[in-house]
Parts: structure tokens; sequence; C-alpha cells
């Protein structure tokens, strides 16, 4: 038996838990859907980050000269009622709507896994206290919810990805409670509190780890309906106001010009659509990818 | 001291249940003196694993009762707090759960979790637990080309698990090792190696042995003394041999007849 002067190549670099593994991307590829979502998302991801730095029209610069134009080579989506850029509009609303899905998703995400955390570990009594709280807040559906805070405490952004996330978290919580449930009576959870793991190590290495795996479709399935509410919001104006651009906004804005206008409905409307179209497959394929038991390579021996 | 390393007495274990409590372990008794093996004996719901979570503090007070006494060194560990006990465990008593796979992080090395270990009972730090635990899984036959190609428990054979199991549960070299049925979903095979494995180990440290099993021949090989449990209550105990030879309860009798007779029919697998 050598007896290693250092470290095997199987520790490799010290690092947390392995979902970065070179696995995952093993796994996607061959994988057509998760290319797809994968390189959409990346487009539409850099592009809206990229939006101040294209050659584009001030979003908010009238035009009156050039009103509902249609589609050409001086403005590729055409002009609006108010001869603004079509193209630059869509793009530019496309960060709020990116900025709205992800931060009132994070919160929500971050809160879920704090109170179903607390819920599923802390005990005979915190338990059924948080989960009725989270019932309350279950019970309103999110835009509803929404609604009556942003009556409250008025429109605009900020206030849209609020209200989004302060109804959104009660469902990570349901999951993630109801998954550490299971996971703490696993046997290394035993094993490790035999090894005097202290509760806070069993939780933050073990658990949390293992009991976070169906939230990930959860999560990319928030963004999108984090996303279409901000839309919808924004569409009986209580989110983004005029003059700023909101897919949702722009939508009531010429759905009136529909018959003469129709790119501009279409170009939001299919923007909107297909955003969300892509958090959904991307919830789908990383379930998939992040499920170690599908892999097929790594020396299987089962 | 007395020269047993654990003493139990009136042990009983009781579960809340729906439709009132459960008695899983009546007024259990024994000794089991340091560097010898106990082994626990009984079919399905006897109560066996019951015993072993709770002399290891495992059972969930939540669900169930836990009284009488059972002192490890000479220190009750029944009514010790959460703290001190992490501490006795982390020390004193290992244990081996029945299944190799579930015993094992599905999300971490399991390399690293056999350096959790290692840190954890205070043996070594960082880096050096690593290179330690490199050195105890390849003491239990699981060497560096394994941990490269297969570094996650279920890309490990059940048989392969399990020694990673042993080489985390004895990582500190307890005095004390509760093994639950730790064979009992492996092949002939692999289950002759676990056993043989278990067994150097426990000869070169000195180490007592709680061996709890359904497999009276398989037990009947390791053990020094033998309890025989029925419906939460010991029917019968003593020494090895002599419980096997002159078994003064029919119930062990027609155990041991069962086990003869299984044998001789070529399916003593232990999965009957």
């Amino acid at each position: 038996m050598a007896s290693p002067t250092q470290l095997p190549a199987a520790w490799g670099p010290a690092s947390g838990p392995e979902l970065s593994d070179a696995g995952i991307w093993s796994r996607l590829k061959g994988n057509g859907t998760a290319v797809l979502a994968l390189v959409l998302l990346l487009l539409i991801g850099v592009t809206s980050l990229l939006v101040p730095l294209l050659p584009l029209d001030d979003p908010l610069e009238t035009d009156y000269e050039n009103t509902l134009q249609a589609p050409g080579p001086e403005h590729l989506l055409g002009t609006d009622a108010h001869g603004r850029d079509e193209l630059s509009r869509v793009l530019w609303a496309s960060r709020t709507s990116l900025m709205v899905g992800v931060l009132a998703t994070a919160i929500a995400l971050v809160t879920g896994i704090a109170v179903g955390g607390l819920a599923g570990y802390g005990g005979r009594f915190i338990d059924p206290l948080l989960m009725r709280i989270t019932d309350i807040f279950l019970s309103f559906p999110v835009i509803l919810g929404a609604i009556a805070i942003l009556a409250v405490a008025g429109p605009g952004r900020r206030n849209v990805f609020l209200a989004i996330a302060l109804f959104g978290w009660p469902i990570f919580a349901r999951v993630f409670r109801s998954s550490v449930l299971s996971v703490r009576e696993r046997d290394y959870v035993k094993a490790a509190r035999l090894m005097g793991a202290s509760e806070t190590r069993i939780f933050m290495t073990h658990i949390l780890p293992n009991a976070s795996a169906p939230l990930v479709t959860y999560t990319t399935m928030a963004v999108a309906a984090a996303i279409l509410a901000e839309a919808g919001l924004s569409f009986i104006g209580l989110g983004v106001q005029i003059p700023y651009p909101s897919w949702g906004l722009m939508l009531a804005e010429s759905m009136v010009l529909f018959d003469r206008a129709p790119w501009l409905v279409m170009a939001p409307g299919l923007a909107v659509t297909l955003t969300a179209l892509v958090f959904i497959l991307l919830g789908a394929v990383a379930t998939r990818a992040m499920d170690p038991r599908k892999s097929g390579g790594g020396g299987s021996r089962r | 001291m007395s020269g047993h390393i654990l003493e139990v007495e009136a042990l009983t274990v009781t579960y809340r249940g729906r439709n009132g409590p459960v008695e899983a372990v009546a007024d259990l008794e024994f000794r089991l003196k340091s560097g010898s093996t106990l082994g626990i004996i009984g079919e399905s719901g006897a109560g066996k694993t019951s015993i072993g979570l709770a002399l290891a503090g495992l059972l969930d007070r939540k669900y169930a009762d836990v009284s009488g006494s059972a002192r490890f060194r000479g220190r009750e560990l029944l009514d010790l707090p959460e703290k001190e006990m992490a501490g006795v465990r982390g020390s004193g008593i290992g244990m081996l759960f029945q299944d190799p796979v579930a015993s094992l992080d599905p999300t971490m090395r399991v390399a690293d979790q056999v350096a959790e270990s290692i840190s954890l009972r205070g043996i070594a730090r960082g880096e050096e637990a690593r290179l330690r635990a490199f050195k105890e899984l390849a003491d239990v036959g699981i060497d560096e080309p394994t941990l490269v190609a297969a570094p996650y428990a279920h890309q490990l054979s059940g048989g392969q698990c399990q020694r990673v199991q042993i080489a985390a549960a004895l990582a500190g070299s307890p005095d004390l090792l509760i093994a639950d049925e730790p064979t009992s979903s492996l092949d002939m095979t692999r289950q002759k190696q676990v056993i043989e494995l278990l067994m150097a180990r426990l000869r070169r440290e000195d180490m007592a042995m709680i061996f709890i099993s359904h497999d009276l021949l398989l037990v009947a090989g390791i053990a020094e003394q033998l309890l025989v449990m029925r419906e939460g209550r010991a029917v019968e105990s003593g020494p090895c041999v002599r419980v096997l030879s002159q078994p003064a309860d029919s119930y062990t009798a027609e155990l041991i007849e069962a086990g003869i007779v299984g044998s001789r029919e070529g399916n003593a697998d232990g999965s009957a």
C-alpha cells in the first residue's frame, strides 16, 4: 500500500457540494431541448445586459412625423403611436422583465428556504406556526395579492417586484419543508449526527444540498410566472408607468391599434411569451440534469 | 470499573402510535465486555433496530419514549443532554446502517464524507483529514483509482458503499460499534468479505460490537454472546455456544431449526 505524500487526484480542488460537476454538461449534450433553452436564455440575458451599448434609438424619444411606421430598414420593428422605435422599446423592456422576474424570485426563494427549513427542521412548535402563516399567503393568488399591495403602496417597478416576492415565497417554503422532512430521516443524516456533527452543520452540509433539488424546477417556473405577473400588472396600469417601456404596458397601449399596426402587439407579445417559455423549458431541463442518478458516465457499475 | 463497556438495564422503547403506545422494546437487560461481540437476533419487528437507535440516541423523542438505563463506560446515556450526547457519539460509538448506499450522502464525494467523519471526531482537520480519509479508505479496500473513477456513492457497488461506511464509522476508533444488519443487502460473497473486514478491525482495535441481524448462522460465527428477541422482549440470552447447543426457549430452538433447514436447502443467504 503506497503511502501518499500528496493528495490523490480524487480530491481535486477543495469545494462544496458538487453540482457544478462536469457530469451535468455531459448529460446536457445530445439533449436538443436543453441546448435550445440554454442558447435562448443566453441570447436573452446577454442582449438585455448589452442594451445600453447597442446602437439603438432612444426608447423615449418621440417623433410625431413618423408614427405607426411599418417595420422597415429605418425601424426594424416599426414605430409606435408616438413615433418611438419599437425595437428599442422591446429590448429596453426586457431589462425590466428579467430584473423583476429574477429579483422577485430570488427574494421569494431565499425567504422560502428560510421559512421552510426552519419549519422542517425546527421542531414541533415552530413548524405548525410557520406553515399556517404560509397557508394564509398561499391562499391568495399571486396576481390578486400583488394587485392589493399595489393598490395600497402605489404602482411602480420596485413595488411590483416586492409584491410578487411577497406572494411568491410560500410555494418555496412548502416544497422545501416537505423535502427537508424527508431528507432529515435519511441514514446519512443519522450517520452525520453519530459523528458528532452539530445541527447547523448537518443542515448546511447534508440537508440543504439534498433537499434543494426540487426547488430548481420551482425556481425557473417562478421566474416565468413573475415575468408574466409583471407584464400583467403593467398591462392593467399598476406596474411600470408611461413613458417607460414594459412589455405589458406596450401591449396595453397598442391593443386598440391592432388593425393599423399589428407589429406593435406582436413584438412585445412574442417577447414575453418566448422569455417565459425559455424559463419553463429550463426548469424541465434542470430537473433532469441535476439528478446524478441519471448519469451515464463516471464509472458507474450499476 | 466493572470491565463492562456497556450495561443496559430495563431498557424500554415505546412509540407513540396513532392508536395508543406501541412497545418496541420491553425491559431489556444485557452487558457487553469491552472488545467482545454481542449478537442480537430476531425476526423483523422484534425491536432490534430500536435498541441500536436508542443506544445511539438517534430516536426522535417526539415519537418515542425511552426509559431504563444504559451506561456506556459508566456514564448514563439515556438522559444525556443532546450536546453531551454528540460528544459521546463522536468519540465512543460508531454505527453501521442496513442500507449502505442510503447511508452515504448522494451529493457529497464519499472520500469527503470519510474526511468529514475524521474532522468531526477531532482527529485531524483540513488537508490532513483528507489525507487520513484516503488512508482509511485504502485500508478497507477502496483504492485511489476507484475514487477517481467513481467519487459518488451511486457510482459504487453496495459492497463498496458498505466499506466506505465502515471507514467513516471506524475512523475515530470508537470503543463500541453498533452494526444494524450491515450485510443483509449484500450478496453472499460480499457479505463474507465485509464480515471479515469488520472482524479484523475489531480484533486490531479491541472494539466491542453489537451485531444486529435476523440471520442466526451469520451471527453464530462472530458473536460471543447472543440475545434472542421476540416481540420486543429478550426470550433468551447467554454465551453463543450454550444458546445454540442447548436453547432454553422454544422460539430459539425454532430459529436454530429454521437456520439449519435453510442452509441445507441452500438458501441461507439471509434474504428470507
